[in-house]
C-alpha cells in the first residue's frame, strides 16, 4: 500500500507544482548575474 | 519642539524614525487631534495599517527571495544533479511555499476584515497575528532561500542579500 497523504508526499507535490509555476512564468525580478565582475566570463556560466 | 535624532531603519531605505522632543509645547484647541488625554485610541487606530504594511511587506520580500533561490536550484549542479533533485533542497522550498502561502492568507483574512469595517478589536487582533507571524515566516524562508543558495546567496548583486535585513522591521 502506498500511503500518498503523507507529508513528505504533500512536500513533493508541493515542490513540484511550485518549481512548475515559477519556472513557466516569466520573472519580473531583474536579472542580477550581469551585475558581476567578468560577467561573461565562460566559468560564471558553469553550474557543475 | 526640537528633532533630536534621525534613524535610518534596516530594510526601509524611504522610510525612517526619529526622535522628537516637546517642551512646553502648547497645541491651539482647534488643531488638537481626537480628544485629550485619548492618544492611545489614535494609536490602535494607526496600528493597523502600520503593522499591515509591514506583514504583507515581509511576505513581498520572502517570496522574492524564495524565487530567486527556487531558480538558482533548476541551474545549479552537484553531484551530476540539479540541486532541485535533492530533498534537502526541494523540501526547503516546498516548507517554504506553504509557510508564505498560510501567512499570506491570515494577512489577506485580516485585510478583509480591516475592509469589511468589522469588529475593530477583531480588527486588531488579527492584524498583530499577521504582523508577528508574517515576519517571522519572512525569516524563516529567506534563511532557507540562503541555505539553498549556499555562498552564492551571500553575493551583493544577489537582490537576496537585501531580502536579509528586510524582515526586521519593528
Amino acid at each position: 500500500m502506498i500511503w500518498t497523504g503523507t507529508s513528505e508526499v504533500m512536500n513533493l507535490i508541493i515542490q513540484h507544482e511550485y518549481y512548475r509555476e515559477v519556472l513557466s512564468a516569466g520573472s519580473d525580478i531583474r536579472d542580477v548575474e550581469a551585475d558581476a565582475l567578468a560577467a561573461e566570463a565562460p566559468e560564471e556560466k558553469v553550474y557543475e | 519642539m526640537e528633532v533630536k535624532y534621525l534613524y535610518g531603519l534596516m530594510g526601509t531605505r524611504g522610510g525612517g524614525a526619529g526622535r522628537i522632543l516637546f517642551r512646553d509645547v502648547k497645541v491651539p484647541e482647534e488643531n488638537v487631534i481626537g480628544k485629550e488625554g485619548q492618544g492611545a485610541e489614535i494609536f490602535y487606530e494607526m496600528m493597523i495599517p502600520e503593522r499591515m504594511t509591514s506583514a504583507a511587506g515581509c511576505l513581498g520580500v520572502a517570496r522574492t527571495a524564495l524565487e530567486i533561490a527556487t531558480r538558482y536550484s533548476d541551474k545549479r549542479k552537484a553531484f551530476g544533479a540539479k540541486i532541485r533533485d535533492f530533498e534537502a533542497v526541494s523540501f526547503k522550498v516546498a516548507d517554504s511555499i506553504t509557510m508564505l502561502d498560510a501567512a499570506s492568507g491570515l494577512v489577506h483574512g485580516a485585510a478583509v476584515t480591516i475592509d469589511r469595517g468589522l469588529d475593530r478589536r477583531q480588527a486588531r487582533r488579527m492584524v498583530s497575528e499577521s504582523k508577528k507571524f508574517a515576519t517571522e515566516v519572512a525569516w524563516q524562508v529567506i534563511n532557507n532561500s540562503m541555505q539553498i543558495m549556499g555562498g552564492s546567496g551571500t553575493r551583493t548583486c544577489i537582490q537576496l542579500s537585501v531580502c536579509c535585513v528586510t524582515p526586521g522591521w519593528p
